[in-house]
C-alpha cells in the first residue's frame, strides 16, 4: 500500500478520535465549571443571607424576643433565595424555581437552632380555641369540631407541602442516672449559659445561669462612655417640676450627639438630667429652630392654678436632656460585672451540688433510649480542671457532642423525611445530609451561623450537591470574647483595639466594648423641608414644612487601628494578653459585663 | 525529478498528519486539564480564604503545588482590598446626614508572603474585605510551542493556561 493511503487511513481513524475525546474533556470541564460557580453562589447567597440578619437584628431592639426573631430569620430566608436566583446564571429561576433544590437550611443561634425545610403546612387551619369539649378551630369553612379537625390533620390532602421555618430547638440534653430521683433537662448555650430544669432528688427546680471555674480579676465599677443622640428641649417647669406630663408640654431645640458617662444614677427623674440649665427664648428665635414640634403652642394660653398665663413665650426656661429609649437600649449598670460573677458563682456552687454526680453516660435520648459512647465522666462537677469557658474541659466537650448529635439528629430527619416527600415539589432527587467535617462542626458550635444545603439541581452532565456555612461574628444574639473591642480611656492613640495590639497601652484603663457598637447608627431628626438651593420650603398654609431626616453617628469616637483592626500585622498580635494584669481585667470586665446584660430568652425559667 | 518531489512532499505531509497533528490534539487536551485543575484549585483556595478570614502558609504551599502538579510554571498574583471604614467615620463626624464612604486599599504578594513567612505563618483578613487571585503560566506548553512552529502568536501575554477568581470576605480571621 502507498504511504498516502495509510496515512489517510490514520488520519480517518485518528480524527474522530481526537474530535470526541476533546468534545468530552470540554462537557467535563463545564460541568466542573458550573459546580463551582454553583458552590461560590451558594455561599455568597448564604453570606447575603448573614448579612441581612446581622442588619435586621442589630437595628431591632427586640430582635432577640422568639416572634421577632422568626421574622429577622424568614427576611434572611428570602434573601437567600433571592440572592441565589439572580446570581445562579440560570435563565428565569425564580425562588420557586430554586426551592425544590434546597432540602434544608439551618440556622443555629445563642441556645438552640431553627429548620428551615419542607413540611406539610395545615395553613387553612388558622385559630384554635380550647374548651371543655376539646378544641374548635376557626377555618376559612367555619367552626370545625374536635373530630373534624382530628379528621383534618390525619388526612395530608388537606396540606400543602411547602418550605417553613420549624419551631426552634433548644440545645437541651435530658439527664436521668438510674437509681436516683433525678430526671433533669440541661439547656446549654454557645457559651457557659445553662438552663435546668425538671426533678432533683425528687423535687422539681427550675434554674438558669452562668457557671464559672473562678473568679478572676475584674473592674468592679466600671465608667462607661457612650455616645448618643440626646434631645435638649424647652421646658416650662411651671409647677410641673422634673417629671414629663405628655410631650406637647416640651418644646424641642435640637438633637444632638452628646458623650454620656454612665453613673449609677444616669437617666434617672424620666430621662431627664441636666435640668438646671436655663436658657433664653426670644418670640423670634422660636421660628428658626427646626423641628420644634409643638410649635403652634407657643402661642397658646393655659391655666395653671386658676391664672392665664401664656405656655410659651419671651423669656427664661428650663432645659433637659431626653434621651430616647430606644437608642438606650445599650444602657448597663456599672457594676454589672460584678453582679455577674455575684450570680454565677452562686449558681455553679448550687449546680456543682446539686448535679455533680451526673455522668455523662446519663444522657438520654429524645426516646427513652441511653446515647452510645458517652463515657463516665462527671460533667457537672465544676472546678478549675473542668472550666465550662474552656474548650478542652469536660464540659465544653460533652456540651459540644449533645449539640452536635441534637442538630444532626434533627437535620438528617428533615432531609430524609423531603427526601420521602419530594415528589410534592417536583423532584425525585434521592436527598441526602452531607457528612459535616469536625473543623466545620468547630465552626457551626462556636458562633451564630447558618448552614444552607443545595442537592439535585442539575450541573452540566452531573446532579449538583453541596452545602455552605457562613458564621456570623457581629450580631446581637451571642458574645464572644473575639467580638469585644479595646479603648485606651485616658491616653492612648484614640484607636480602638485587639487585646493583642501592642498599639494599645497597657499603663491607661483599658474598657472594652461589644463590636457592634462601634458600627454607624442612625437616628431620625424633623428638619426643614428644603428645595435644592437649601431654602425653607413652605406648606398649603404657609408655614413651615418639616420633613424626618436620618442622621448617622457613632457611640465611640475611636477610630480603627490600623496594626490590629483595619489590617492585621505583627504588631497586632505582639501582646501575650493573657499574661499581662491590666489587659486580662479588661478582657473578663468587658465580657461579664455584655454577658450581664445580654437577654436572654428563656431566663423567666429561673423565677 | 517531479517523482522525487512528490515524494517529499507526502513524506512531510505524512509526518504532520502522523506525528504533529495528534501530538498538537493531545497537548491541547493536556492544557484544557491543566487549566481545568488551575481553575478549580484557584476557586477553592479563593474560596477557603473567604470563609476562613485569613491565608495560611499551608493551604498556599498546597495550592502552589497543585499549580505545580500540572508541570508547567505560573505567575500568581494576590491582591487583598482592604476595607478602611475609618475615612467614612470622620466623614460622618462632620456631615451627619452622610453615609461614610469607605476606602480600600491593597495589599500584594510580596507583603502577604512576607506574612505567611513570618513565625505565625497566616496573613489573616477581616470581614468586608476583598480578595482576589489570578494566575496564568510563564512557561511555553507544548500546545503553545507546536502551534508557534506554524503560525507565531507572541507577546508578553500568550498565555495559555489561565484562572481568576475574587470575593468579599467573609469572616474575621482573627
Amino acid at each position: 500500500m502507498k504511504i498516502q493511503n495509510m496515512a489517510i487511513i490514520l488520519v480517518a481513524i485518528i480524527l474522530p478520535i481526537t474530535l470526541l475525546l476533546s468534545a468530552y474533556t470540554k462537557t467535563q470541564i463545564d460541568t466542573i465549571n458550573v459546580q463551582t460557580l454553583y458552590s461560590t453562589k451558594l455561599r455568597d447567597a448564604t453570606y447575603d443571607a448573614v448579612s441581612a440578619f446581622q442588619l435586621n437584628t442589630n437595628k431591632n431592639e427586640y430582635s432577640t424576643v422568639s416572634d421577632s426573631m422568626r421574622r429577622d430569620i424568614e427576611a434572611a430566608v428570602q434573601t437567600f433565595m433571592n440572592s441565589l436566583s439572580t446570581n445562579l446564571e440560570i435563565p428565569g429561576a425564580t425562588d420557586n424555581y430554586l426551592k425544590p433544590y434546597i432540602p434544608a437550611i439551618v440556622f443555629t443561634l445563642y441556645d438552640g437552632y431553627y429548620i428551615y425545610s419542607p413540611s406539610y403546612n395545615y395553613t387553612q387551619l388558622n385559630e384554635t380555641t380550647e374548651d371543655n369539649d376539646g378544641f374548635t378551630i376557626e377555618s376559612s369553612e367555619g367552626t370545625l369540631t374536635t373530630d373534624e379537625v382530628l379528621k383534618r390533620y390525619s388526612n395530608k390532602g388537606n396540606a400543602q407541602y411547602n418550605h417553613i421555618l420549624k419551631p426552634y430547638i433548644y440545645y437541651t440534653v435530658r439527664y436521668a442516672p438510674e437509681n436516683t430521683n433525678t430526671d433533669v433537662v440541661v439547656n446549654y448555650s454557645l457559651d457557659n449559659y445553662v438552663v435546668v430544669y425538671g426533678k432533683i432528688k425528687g423535687e422539681y427546680v427550675t434554674r438558669a445561669g452562668y457557671l464559672v471555674a473562678s473568679r478572676p480579676e475584674i473592674n468592679e465599677n466600671e465608667e462607661l462612655h457612650k455616645r448618643l443622640p440626646v434631645t435638649t428641649i424647652v421646658f416650662p417647669d411651671k409647677g410641673y417640676n422634673h417629671s414629663l406630663i405628655s410631650e406637647s408640654d416640651i418644646g424641642i431645640l435640637s438633637v444632638a450627639v452628646q458623650d454620656i458617662a454612665v453613673t449609677n444614677d444616669y437617666l434617672l427623674q424620666d430621662r431627664l438630667t441636666n435640668m438646671n440649665q436655663t436658657v433664653q427664648i426670644k418670640k423670634q428665635d422660636i421660628d428658626s429652630i427646626p423641628g420644634l414640634k409643638s410649635k403652634s403652642l407657643y402661642y397658646s394660653e393655659q391655666y395653671i392654678n386658676g391664672v392665664k398665663e401664656p405656655r410659651y413665650g419671651e423669656g427664661t426656661y428650663k432645659t433637659g436632656w431626653y434621651i430616647d429609649p430606644q437608642s438606650d437600649q445599650y444602657y448597663v449598670e456599672p457594676d454589672s460585672a460584678k453582679q455577674y460573677y455575684d450570680q454565677a458563682i452562686e449558681f455553679t456552687e448550687w449546680f456543682t451540688q446539686n448535679l455533680g454526680e451526673i455522668k455523662a453516660s446519663d444522657a438520654i435520648k429524645p426516646d427513652g433510649t441511653h446515647y452510645e459512647n458517652m463515657g463516665d465522666e462527671k460533667i457537672f462537677d465544676i472546678s478549675k480542671s473542668n472550666d465550662p469557658e474552656s474548650t478542652k474541659s469536660v464540659f465544653s466537650e460533652h456540651k459540644r457532642e449533645a449539640i452536635k448529635r441534637s442538630i444532626q439528629d434533627n437535620l438528617s430527619q428533615a432531609i430524609a423525611s423531603y427526601s420521602q416527600n419530594s415528589e410534592a415539589l417536583d423532584t425525585t432527587y434521592n436527598f441526602k445530609m452531607p457528612i459535616l467535617s469536625e473543623t466545620e462542626w468547630d465552626r457551626v458550635l462556636t458562633n451564630v451561623c447558618m448552614i444552607t444545603f443545595m442537592q439535585g439541581i442539575q450541573a452540566g452532565t452531573k446532579i449538583y450537591n453541596d452545602y455552605a456555612i457562613v458564621t456570623s461574628t457581629k450580631n446581637k444574639e451571642y458574645v464572644s470574647g473575639d467580638s469585644i473591642y479595646y479603648i485606651n480611656t485616658t491616653g492612648g492613640d484614640g484607636k480602638y483595639h485587639r487585646l493583642g495590639c501592642s498599639h494599645l497601652d497597657s499603663n491607661y484603663p483599658i474598657v472594652g466594648y461589644r463590636n457592634t457598637e462601634f458600627d454607624r447608627k442612625s437616628y431620625e431628626v424633623e428638619d426643614f423641608k428644603r428645595d435644592s438651593n437649601g431654602n425653607q420650603m413652605l406648606d398649603e398654609n404657609g408655614q413651615p414644612d418639616y420633613q424626618d431626616v436620618t442622621q448617622y453617628y457613632y457611640m465611640h469616637e475611636q477610630q480603627a487601628c490600623y496594626y490590629c483592626m483595619v489590617n492585621s500585622t505583627d504588631e497586632g498580635t505582639a501582646v501575650d494578653w493573657r499574661n499581662d494584669k491590666n489587659r486580662l481585667k479588661a478582657y473578663y470586665t468587658a465580657l461579664a459585663r455584655e454577658k450581664f446584660k445580654f437577654y436572654k430568652t428563656n431566663a423567666y425559667l429561673s423565677d | 525529478m517531479g517523482e522525487s518531489l512528490t515524494t517529499i512532499v507526502a513524506i512531510f505531509l505524512a509526518a504532520i498528519l502522523m506525528f504533529i497533528f495528534p501530538l498538537m490534539s493531545i497537548s491541547e487536551r493536556n492544557d484544557d486539564i491543566a487549566q481545568l485543575g488551575v481553575q478549580t484549585a484557584t476557586i477553592e483556595f479563593v474560596d477557603n480564604v473567604r470563609t476562613t478570614g485569613k491565608i495560611t502558609q499551608d493551604d498556599y504551599n498546597a495550592y502552589i503545588q497543585t499549580l505545580a502538579a500540572t508541570g508547567n510554571t505560573y505567575d500568581v498574583n494576590m491582591e487583598v482590598k482592604v476595607l478602611d471604614e475609618n475615612p467614612g467615620k470622620k466623614t460622618t463626624w462632620a456631615v451627619t446626614d452622610k453615609i461614610g464612604e469607605n476606602i480600600y486599599y491593597s495589599v500584594y504578594n510580596s507583603q502577604i508572603e512576607s506574612a505567611l513567612n513570618s513565625p505565625s505563618g497566616t496573613y489573616s483578613l477581616k470581614e468586608g474585605d476583598l480578595f482576589s487571585v489570578s494566575v496564568k503560566n510563564t512557561n511555553r506548553t507544548i500546545s503553545q510551542m507546536l502551534r508557534n512552529f506554524f503560525y507565531t502568536i507572541s507577546g508578553n501575554d500568550a498565555y495559555q493556561v489561565s484562572a481568576q477568581h475574587a470575593g468579599v470576605v467573609m469572616s474575621n480571621g482573627n
